[in-house]
């Protein structure tokens, strides 16, 4: 999957010259949490989160006056050296500098122009939308030997039941690398036929807590 | 004069996919003639179900989805649009006369919805009703349309009053819940089975509403095997807590009887008891919080002879404050059905139990659903 398939293009930014307080405005307005930061001709010069302009501003404690810190130009407190990523980037490499730089967004940048941006957020949905959990659907998990053709032989009994598959997930056994779970998303809400045709070609179906409902 | 009107005709049964589908109106008609032959139902209680219009249906479907399906009755929809509104899977082919069968339905709820809102009576049951799976513009779950989001819109838009929906079907009421997710003047409350494995998935914790509407949405995610004792715990405070902190106008109940052990389709393994139990918890909030006011409906319930008539009989008991009979199943009504049915058909208003298991993990499962109860119960201190 590719970049341009999940961000929000375009997207909110502001200019380098605004206030603290008009970031802040914006953000509430918009109800975003990251704000690109560009010149007058879109080219991204650092980024901004609600949680750094909280850090910005002094505390509740102290007796400094808000209103100065809120006047301050954004370019003040906006993070340089910032992370940023091409629609044609692959969304599984995107998630990577997610996960080891700690960052809740990543600017889409083509051009030298600021077109997009992804969230935490948005990656999390894609995740979501890749199990096929926003379609209605019962789960039916087999475990399986890892051996050709055993998918074939599985969505070849979907198929005579006419029942339409929402989406297939594999993952490995950890605890015998010769297997694997298969998760199938299934568009019917009585699998019970189903249950029945798969323990009689003797796979081994994932029951909740491995009991058997007859 | 009676203050409890019952919705129903044998038209209702006309709402059927195919013989060997699952979803079985004769269920209506077998507890129908178990309240006859009990003597609490009379014909002086029946309203007969009027049929929706298209302008009540657009309450909350699109028009070119109520077209589709008044196309597909008639057999005149070409096959290749099925797909696009969900007529192409097993749970909801296309049926002859699908739409007027559908929408009388939904004019069977609106029909209670009436009675109980121009104050004719205190509260009304339409156990035809509850098929909260439908989408505005697709069919799914044996589900073509929600008569039960409907309802709500139409007492939103008509009487301008607040509703409460509590579902304790065994499945998630997803199609209830995306009609109404960023809408602030519906509390809708269901508890279900986790969508670990069952249909349709959703129903988690988290699934709250969103923008104006959030925290008007409550999910109560059960774990496979719950059984009754930890079902009622959890259902009792949760529910209380919703409806005290909501203080609707009115209440509108979805009373599938799928949580049952003998149900085929679903795993909480709750006995006639809870069943039993449910519908007096829902008429106490109506008395205690609406003047009484409350609609009751039907929904899931797929093992139609030993467990949905007797269930069902009970949402009229609760309705009319009446308890569970002392005298067993009438003779009469089991010599009209035992010919007709795969099974014998119950002698009594108790579970035999001789098919029930003991669940090995039940500890760890009942904890589990106190850690559910009380993140709920968080939410509205
Ligand atoms: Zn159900």
């Amino acid at each position: 999957m590719l970049v341009e398939k999940i961000m929000t293009s375009p997207c909110t930014t502001i200019r380098g010259d605004k206030s603290i307080e008009d970031a802040l405005v914006l953000m509430t307005q918009k109800e975003i949490r990251h704000l690109p930061i560009v010149d007058e001709h879109d080219q991204l010069l650092g980024i901004i989160s609600d949680r750094d302009i909280k850090m910005a501003l002094p505390s509740i404690l102290s007796d400094d006056d808000p209103n100065q810190s809120l006047s301050l130009s954004i370019s003040k407190i906006m993070r340089r050296n910032v992370i940023r990523c091409h629609p044609l980037d692959f969304v599984e490499d995107i998630a990577i500098d997610f996960y080891e730089m700690s960052i809740g967004s990543i600017p889409v940048i083509r051009d030298n122009k600021v077109i997009g941006i992804v969230t935490q957020k948005d990656m999390l949905n894609t995740f979501l939308e890749l199990t096929g959990v926003t379609m209605p659907g019962s789960i039916i998990e087999v475990h399986i030997d890892d051996k050709v053709g055993a998918l074939h032989d599985i969505t070849g009994i979907f198929k005579e039941q006419n029942i339409d598959i929402l989406n297939v997930l594999a993952y490995t056994d950890q605890e015998n690398i010769n297997k694997r779970y298969l998760m199938l998303r299934i568009k019917s809400m009585n699998p019970e036929k189903i249950y029945q045709l798969l323990e009689e070609k003797e796979y081994h179906v994932i029951h909740p807590f491995g009991m058997k409902h007859d | 004069m009676t203050n409890v009107k019952y919705i129903y005709s044998e038209d209702l049964l006309r709402y059927r996919f195919s013989d060997s589908h699952p979803f079985n109106q004769m269920r209506l008609k077998l507890t129908t003639d178990l309240l006859m032959d009990l003597g609490v139902l009379t014909t002086q209680h029946i309203l007969k179900p009027r049929v929706a219009t298209d302008e009540e249906l657009m309450l909350v479907h699109e028009p070119n989805y109520i077209e589709a399906i008044k196309k597909a009755g008639q057999g005149t929809l070409p096959e290749s649009e099925y797909e696009k509104y969900g007529l192409a899977s097993e749970d909801t082919p296309q049926f002859v006369n699908m739409h007027e069968n559908s929408a009388l339905v939904v004019g069977g709820t609106l029909t209670a919805v009436d009675a109980v809102m121009s104050g004719e009576v205190t509260c009304a049951c339409h156990l035809g009703g509850g098929l909260h799976h439908g989408f505005k513009g697709k069919a799914s779950g044996f589900c073509i349309y929600n008569d039960s989001a409907v309802a709500i819109q139409y007492i939103q838009s008509k009487y301008k009053q607040r509703v409460l929906y509590i579902d304790t079907d065994a499945h998630h009421g997803d199609g209830v819940q995306w009609s109404f997710y960023t809408n602030e003047d519906v509390m809708n409350y269901s508890i279900h089975e986790t969508g670990r494995y069952l249909f349709p998935g959703t129903g988690a914790l988290t699934e709250r509403g969103d923008g104006k509407g959030f925290g008007t949405t409550v999910n109560v995610p059960l774990d496979a095997y719950t059984e009754d004792e930890s079902y009622l715990d959890v259902f009792q405070e949760t529910v209380e807590a919703v409806c005290e902190s909501y203080k609707p106008d009115v209440i509108l109940s979805v009373n599938g009887v799928d949580i049952h052990y003998l149900d085929p389709l679903t795993h909480l393994s709750c006995t006639l008891d809870t069943l039993y139990k449910i519908p007096y918890i829902v008429k106490d909030l109506a008395d205690k919080y609406c003047d009484g006011k409350v609609i009751m409906i039907g929904g899931g319930g797929y093992n139609i002879w030993r467990v949905v008539p007797r269930a069902w009989s009970h949402v009229w008991f609760a309705l009319n404050d009446l308890q569970t009979p002392h005298s067993p199943i009438p003779k009469s009504w089991i010599e009209k059905y035992q010919s007709q049915a795969p099974v014998p058909l119950p002698e009594t208003w108790t579970d035999e139990l001789d098919d029930y298991m003991e669940i090995p993990r039940q500890k760890e499962i009942s904890e589990k659903n106190n850690n559910t109860k009380h993140r709920i119960l968080e939410w509205f201190k």
